[in-house]
Order: C-alpha cells, then sequence, then structure tokens
C-alpha cells in the first residue's frame, strides 16, 4: 500500500447510471459476498443498482488510492463507540488504517470522502415540506430557530443542508445516529464563520447544477485539510474493463 | 408549525384507545398497516406497488431522514420513543410494528415525558 504520509483530503461524487447496461456490464465481480447479498437485498430495482454502483466505485477508489486490486481492499468495521460492537464506522482494515473513508448514497448520486484523518459525508435528496416540519423538532434548538424562521421553500433546503452537515458530522465522530440528534450544533449558515463542532471542519459541498435535487456535506478532523477537490466520477469507472484510476499523482 | 394536522387526509392515524384494546396480534395488524401507509407516502411508492413488510427497512429504500419521519410519527400519533438507529436497523415493519404494539401496550402515557413508551438498544444486532 502506498498511501501519503502529509494530510489531505479528497471528495468524490458519481451519478448512478438510468438502468443497468447490458453490453458493459458493471463490475460486481469486484464486490465481495456480503456486498453482493445486501445488493440483492433491495427490493426495487433502481435501489439495487446504486446500491452496486456506489460499492464498486468504493472499491475501485480505494484501490487506487492503496494501488492494491479492487476485491483486495480490506473493508472492516470499527468498534461501535457506544458498545464496542463491530458495527462501528466502517474503515479499511490496519493498525492505524493506511486512510479513511466515508460513502453515501441516495436517490441516484453517491459521495465518496477519502482522507488521512477521519472524516464523514452525507448526500440527501431535498426532502418535502411537510418531512421538514415534522423533523425540525428533533434538532438542536438553535438550529430549529434558525429554520423556523424561514419561509416554506427556503426551509426545506436549509434543512436538507443542516442534516447533511449533522449527518457527515456523526458519521465522522464514529456514533453516527446513535448520538442524540439535538446534542450537537451544526447550524453554520453562510458566511456565519461558524465551522462546526471543536476539532471538525463541517461545510456543505456542491453536488448538482442548476436543477439541484440533492445537497451534500462533509465533515473532517481537524488533523486533515479542507478538500484538495471534489471531482466527478466517470460513469466508465463502474465497468469492467473501464476506467480504474481516475486520481492523478497529486492523490497518491 | 403543526405537524400532526399537515396531510391528515393522506394518513390513518390509528386511535390509542382502539389500539389499547384490540389483542396484540389485532394491534399489530393496525400498526403494521399505519407505517406502510406512511412509508408509502414518504418514499412515494406508486400505488401498484407492495411495501412488504417482512422486508427490512432500508432493502425498501428507508434512509435516515426517513427513518426521522418515522420517529417523529411514532411520538406523535402512538407517544412512542423509538431510537433512529432501531428503526434504520429493524428487521422489517412486522419487527418494528411488533414492538410498538408492545410499548403502546404496556406504558400509560405519563404527564412528564408526555410519552406512552420507549424502545432504546441502539446498539444491538
Amino acid at each position: 500500500m502506498n498511501v501519503r504520509s502529509d494530510p489531505w483530503s479528497d471528495l468524490w461524487l458519481l451519478r448512478q447510471p438510468w438502468t443497468e447496461p447490458p453490453g458493459d456490464p458493471l463490475a460486481v465481480s469486484e464486490l465481495s459476498e456480503v456486498e453482493l447479498g445486501r445488493a440483492d437485498s433491495f427490493r426495487r430495482a433502481h435501489d439495487r443498482l446504486l446500491y452496486l454502483t456506489a460499492h464498486i466505485a468504493l472499491r475501485r477508489l480505494l484501490a487506487a488510492y492503496l494501488e492494491i486490486p479492487p476485491r483486495e481492499v480490506p473493508l472492516t468495521r470499527q468498534p461501535c463507540p457506544s458498545c464496542g460492537g463491530a458495527h462501528g464506522r466502517p474503515a479499511v482494515a490496519g493498525d492505524p488504517p493506511p486512510l479513511h473513508y466515508s460513502l453515501s448514497h441516495s436517490s441516484g448520486l453517491a459521495l465518496f470522502g477519502v482522507s488521512s484523518a477521519p472524516i464523514g459525508v452525507d448526500v440527501e435528496k431535498i426532502p418535502s415540506q411537510e418531512t421538514v416540519e415534522l423533523c425540525t423538532p428533533a434538532l438542536h434548538k438553535k438550529e430549529q430557530e434558525e429554520i423556523e424562521r424561514l419561509g416554506a421553500l427556503e426551509r426545506r433546503f436549509a434543512f436538507a443542508r443542516l442534516w447533511t452537515r449533522k449527518e457527515a458530522y456523526l458519521k465522522g465522530i464514529g456514533t453516527g445516529l446513535a448520538r442524540e440528534l439535538s446534542a450537537d450544533y451544526l447550524g453554520a449558515t453562510e458566511g456565519s464563520g461558524y465551522g462546526g463542532p471543536p476539532g471538525w471542519m463541517v461545510d456543505n459541498v456542491p453536488c448538482g447544477s442548476s436543477h439541484v435535487n440533492h445537497v451534500a456535506a462533509a465533515a473532517l478532523s481537524a488533523d486533515a485539510v479542507r478538500p484538495e477537490r471534489i471531482g466527478w466520477l466517470p460513469a466508465d469507472f463502474l465497468f469492467a474493463g473501464g476506467v480504474t484510476e481516475p486520481l492523478d499523482s497529486h492523490s497518491r | 408549525m403543526t405537524p400532526a394536522s399537515t396531510f391528515e387526509e393522506r394518513r390513518t392515524v390509528p386511535d390509542l384507545e382502539t389500539l389499547r384494546a384490540a389483542d396484540i396480534d389485532e394491534r399489530i395488524r393496525r400498526i403494521v398497516e399505519f407505517v406502510c401507509k406512511e412509508m408509502r407516502i414518504t418514499l412515494e411508492i406508486p400505488p401498484e406497488e407492495d411495501v412488504d413488510p417482512t422486508q427490512p427497512l432500508h432493502t425498501l429504500g428507508v434512509g435516515s431522514i426517513t427513518a426521522l419521519r418515522l420517529k417523529r410519527r411514532f411520538e406523535l400519533d402512538l407517544l412512542v420513543e423509538m431510537d433512529l438507529v432501531r428503526i434504520l436497523r429493524a428487521e422489517s415493519v412486522s419487527e418494528l410494528s411488533a414492538r410498538l404494539a408492545l410499548c403502546v401496550e404496556d406504558a400509560p402515557m405519563t404527564a412528564s415525558s408526555g410519552t406512552a413508551g420507549t424502545v432504546r438498544d441502539e446498539c444491538a444486532e
């Protein structure tokens, strides 16, 4: 394995193909039996395809950083910070791990964070107004006040932006959603100068075009540096025999 | 904001007294129906597609925001608190509904908490 020793971080985005292409089959042979079983458990075809897409890309991405074949990337789970069980943060095996990563996918879009220090990412489809009204009272008091000051349309975007920051942070610290949602303030607004809880840099990530359906965020340990780039992975990154190394030399 | 009154016409909120009076099988059946309907609305599942109550929730497309929405529905409509992770890791809608049914049965609402029961075993797998 050959990974840079200085602090670094990268973010990658990938759009899910509309359908599973018959001519250029996805590189599913690079997935583990567990991953294939999980993919097959999805009820709807596009959910299955998104899972396959995200996990093929994840293995290929990590493989490019680690300079090993995708199937040999040693994925594991760190101990749960709450109970010590084997269902904590997903990680590359190693003590210390050669790099840190985080993956999120939602409604056709996947976001990958790869870093020299703990990282969390989240991407979400913008929820309905009804969902926002229902869920806002679960947040930190100050976050609630900030959202409730906004108009209906702004509120949906603001909630989604805030939620992705919160979930990225909770993934970054390793607790995930087991931690109380009201415990941490992630309500940074643009230009406020607030960058997240102590020891963390948390911010939203641009992930769309003018037709914005998704919002995304990343949380980085202060031991890392802000992402050097936010790159889009090409569609053929997913196909057997396709491009397997989108990374140029500066990300190694 | 008045979340409990929004889109009421599309929803079927179980009556708590009726639920408590029903036997456990009937209570579970009604809660399964409620949860499936809630998921259909949130996940925009078309009427011709079933929500299979025997499947794990994540396989039906339930993510973090949908799980939070379900959690809030359980608090508002069933007066039951359930951890978000428990919802996300539920083996099925049926299993989740059975847990909810037991909480609805076992714990009358208290003035201090405003909730009937609590399911907190977020790290159990």
